[in-house]
């Protein structure tokens, strides 16, 4: 292949699960999954966790029974965050190349990037992959790069750690990740906050082609089941397969082993779509001279937001995000952060947001610029017009402006999702969390019993004095807020017993109990010092 | 023309308005049953979408609780229920008990009074919400107004806790109760409950019954009353 025909691609290897929480995180770090029959497994962890034993497949009570008595935090594996890490990491590479594409698998972890003709800056292509090299680690990721002539084969040598089982000596690879590799052996690089620029590992690309031969099979991107059929024939180098008739491949271990081969070969071609990188949709407005009067300001906002709509409405395409900027001419810049529960392109309805924000910005110098970033845009949903008037529907379809408009104006704290959890103790027995930030939460919890409960509980149970015949007998008459009050029925006590691994062993008598006024009260006897406290 | 005695004047005078009142109310929406012992109070049978009702009550009266299964019955048409709980002391569980649906439960923690009735405002006029539950402190005349006009403009239904000490207050709540706690016999199936009925609009007044809330169905119904002894009065002498 003449050399200024070739296609030269830099196969990188990030790490499993490159959420930024979980990079930064200083801990020992365990990601598990949701596995058979309700238990959790093991999906990676880090290189220190790794030394106590713990293994990527290995069931989380097993993990967590190697590591009893030690600080690890467990981490529910979220891979669509791992997408969204790795798209973002995909933008950043277009720094080296125009053409970057993300591996086309469920869960990818592997960049490539099209670096023909993109070398001129360099004076050769271990060059520019020692930049890509020390461009990841500042970000806190450690990866393995190669460059060859195909995609195939850039992926088989940025993967070859496993395979050649320390074979190839000569490579730049660092200790530290071997160590976390040994964690994940696929891909897995792991404990990024102690990284520094000598720690990512570059393959040599001259010899790319002919050291497929002595690389594992593993590297051919083949499926598990695939693989051990070929370890049953003992068939474990890419240069065994290749030995082997070509045309008996299909017919004895499936279309996909040729397939695999060609495509490293460059045989086949394999096509990767590259990412379209996001344009960002802002538009500013400087003042010269500045400006103080609020009309002014909330007619260049209007105006600039227009700007905006006008970008994305032909794309059908919606706000999700909105951020502001009031550069002052004295003093920081005004931030105005503007979430959405579900995209808009709504002129009016954005408006409306940005005024009820705006009505509590207290400007202390003149503006000399307004700057208005769609920081979060996607695809606008269509209804169809129903034909008989559903009451229901109709009120779904305004109910994402009725959270948008309270979630703007009171702050997303302060409009909330309830949601039960399984939880024995009623202080925690359910969950709040923002509507307009999405949160994940453990959907594998089992459906919390609903038993007979106040409707107002007080956030700290209100301690009052009881008096009670029988030692852990039930109330007779307990007084509270200056009153007396005469218990003339009780029902319970409902024991609760939990919450000792949240450090608060929590032992509780409850008792429903209705006085001689016929109120009733939830209170309950603390067991540890026979306390008792009102607490709905 | 037969001159009006002044009692007779004033009854006259109720009637019209409460004829008023019921028209008013059937040209602004729909009425629908809530299957509890508070429909045989209402004039058209049912809530009117729109209505705002007060529940006085103090701790431990049930005016809570009789408030959540109104607000959950009416919720089984659908929408949204928004809770206005500046004092972060709603509990959804009970709620969810109650058969509410928590993915259309909006829980709204407002810093100050102010922010508490421009939250209240914006739910009751969003046409998102069926059900909108607070407890509400002194409200000033003109705010109440407000709100009686966005929930008619949103086809909501408002139910206000509030204190018994605000019973005396002006109000524009199409429904008022006081609701006294009752003890429970044992064989009761759950909880009983005496509604004073202060005002509704174009139904009666100053009225009481006694309901019970069953807690295997989550029902509200009426106490059914004994019938009087049938002893035949022995006549002396």
């Amino acid at each position: 292949m003449p050399e200024e025909t070739r296609n030269h691609h830099t196969g990188t290897a990030s790490i499993r699960n490159p959420q930024s929480a979980i990079r930064n995180s200083p801990t020992l770090l365990v990601l598990y999954t949701p596995a058979r029959s309700g238990q959790f497994a093991v999906v990676a962890c880090s290189a220190d966790a790794a030394h106590y034993g713990i293994r990527p497949g290995m069931a989380l009570a097993e993990a967590k029974a190697l590591a009893a008595g030690i600080d690890v935090e467990y981490v529910l594996h979220d891979s669509k965050a791992d997408r969204q890490s790795l798209e973002r990491l995909a933008e950043m590479c277009l720094n080296f190349s125009p053409w970057v594409a993300i591996e086309d698998v469920d869960e990818p972890a592997s960049l490539f990037l099209d670096i023909s003709g993109t070398i001129w800056g360099f004076d050769s292509e271990e060059e520019l992959a020692q930049c890509v090299a020390d461009y990841f680690p500042r970000l806190g990721y450690h990866v393995q790069i190669a460059v060859a002539d195909t995609i195939g084969a850039a992926w088989a040598l940025a993967h070859a750690e496993k395979s050649e089982a320390g074979s190839r000596k000569s490579e730049v690879r660092s200790e530290t990740v071997r160590r976390a590799e040994s964690s994940r052996p696929a891909v897995g690089v792991l404990r990024t906050t102690v990284c520094n620029s000598s720690q990512s590992a570059i393959r040599n690309p001259q010899s790319a082609i002919h050291n497929l031969h002595s690389l594992d099979v593993t590297a051919l991107r083949l499926p598990e089941a695939t693989v051990r059929l070929l370890y049953q024939f003992d068939i474990r180098r890419i240069g065994q397969l290749l030995a082997l008739p070509r045309e008996s491949l299909p017919s004895r271990f499936g279309p996909e082993v040729q397939l695999r081969l060609d495509q490293a070969l460059g045989r086949t071609p394999e096509i990767l779509t590259p990412i379209q990188p996001s344009e960002p949709v802002e538009a500013c407005s400087p003042f010269d001279p500045p400006i103080s009067d609020r009309r002014w300001i909330e007619a260049s906002l209007e105006e600039l937001l227009s700007r905006i709509l006008n970008q994305l409405k032909p794309r059908q395409l919606g706000v999700q995000r909105l951020h502001c900027t009031l550069c002052q001419t004295v003093g920081s810049p005004i931030s105005i952060a503007i979430g959405l529960l579900q995209p808009s392109a709504s002129d009016s309805h954005l408006r409306e947001l940005l005024h009820l924000h705006l009505e509590r910005v207290q400007t202390n110098a003149e503006i000399s610029e307004i700057v208005l970033h769609a920081e979060v845009v996607r695809p606008l949903e269509f209804h169809q017009e129903q034909l008989y008037r559903d009451p229901g529907a109709e009120r779904s379809r305004y109910f994402p402006a009725l959270i948008e408009r309270l979630s703007n104006r009171l702050g997303n704290v302060a409009v909330l999702r309830p949601r039960l959890l399984a939880d024995a103790q009623p202080e925690h027995a359910f969950h709040c969390s923002p509507w307009v930030v999405e949160e994940k939460l453990d959907s594998n919890t089992a459906p919390p019993v609903l038993l007979p409960r106040p409707v107002c509980l007080h956030k700290k149970p209100v301690a009052i004095a009881v008096m009670s015949i029988v030692p852990e007998g039930p109330p007779l008459r307990f007084e509270w807020e200056e009153r007396d009050h005469v218990v003339c029925h009780y029902w319970g006590p409902e024991r609760i017993e939990t919450g000792w691994w949240r450090g608060e062993d929590i032992q509780r008598d409850y008792y429903w109990v209705e006085t001689t006024m016929g109120r009733r009260f939830w209170i309950f006897r603390r067991r540890q010092d026979e306390t008792w406290f009102l607490h709905g | 023309m037969e001159r009006l005695t002044r009692r007779q004047t004033i009854l006259d005078l109720k009637e019209r308005l409460s004829r008023f009142e019921r028209e008013t109310q059937a040209s602004r929406g729909t009425t629908m049953p809530t299957d509890t012992a508070l429909d045989a109070l209402l004039p058209d049978g049912g809530i009117t979408w729109g209505t705002l009702i007060e529940c006085f009550g103090d701790d431990g009266d049930g005016a809570d609780i009789f408030a959540l299964r109104i607000g959950a019955r009416m919720l089984r048409t659908g929408g949204a229920f928004v809770v206005v709980d500046a004092r972060s002391e709603f509990y959804p569980p009970t709620a969810a008990g109650l058969g509410i649906s928590l993915e259309h439960t909006v829980l709204v923690r407002p810093a100050n009074s102010r922010a508490v009735l421009w939250a209240l405002e914006q739910a009751l006029r969003s046409r998102a919400a069926s059900v909108v539950l607070a407890k509400l402190g002194a409200i000033h005349d003109r705010a109440y107004r407000r709100l009686k006009l966005a929930a008619e403009s949103g086809d909501c239904l408002g139910l206000f806790l509030r204190s018994v000490e605000y019973q005396a207050e002006p109000s524009w709540a199409d429904v008022r109760l006081v609701i006294h706690p009752a003890l429970s016999p044992p064989s009761a199936l759950g909880r009983r409950l005496q509604i004073e009925v202060l005002q509704i609009r174009g139904g009666p007044s100053r009225s009481t019954i006694e309901v019970e809330l069953t807690d295997e169905t989550n029902d509200v119904r009426l106490v059914p009353r004994l019938a009087r002894a049938t002893t035949p009065r022995l006549r002396v002498g």
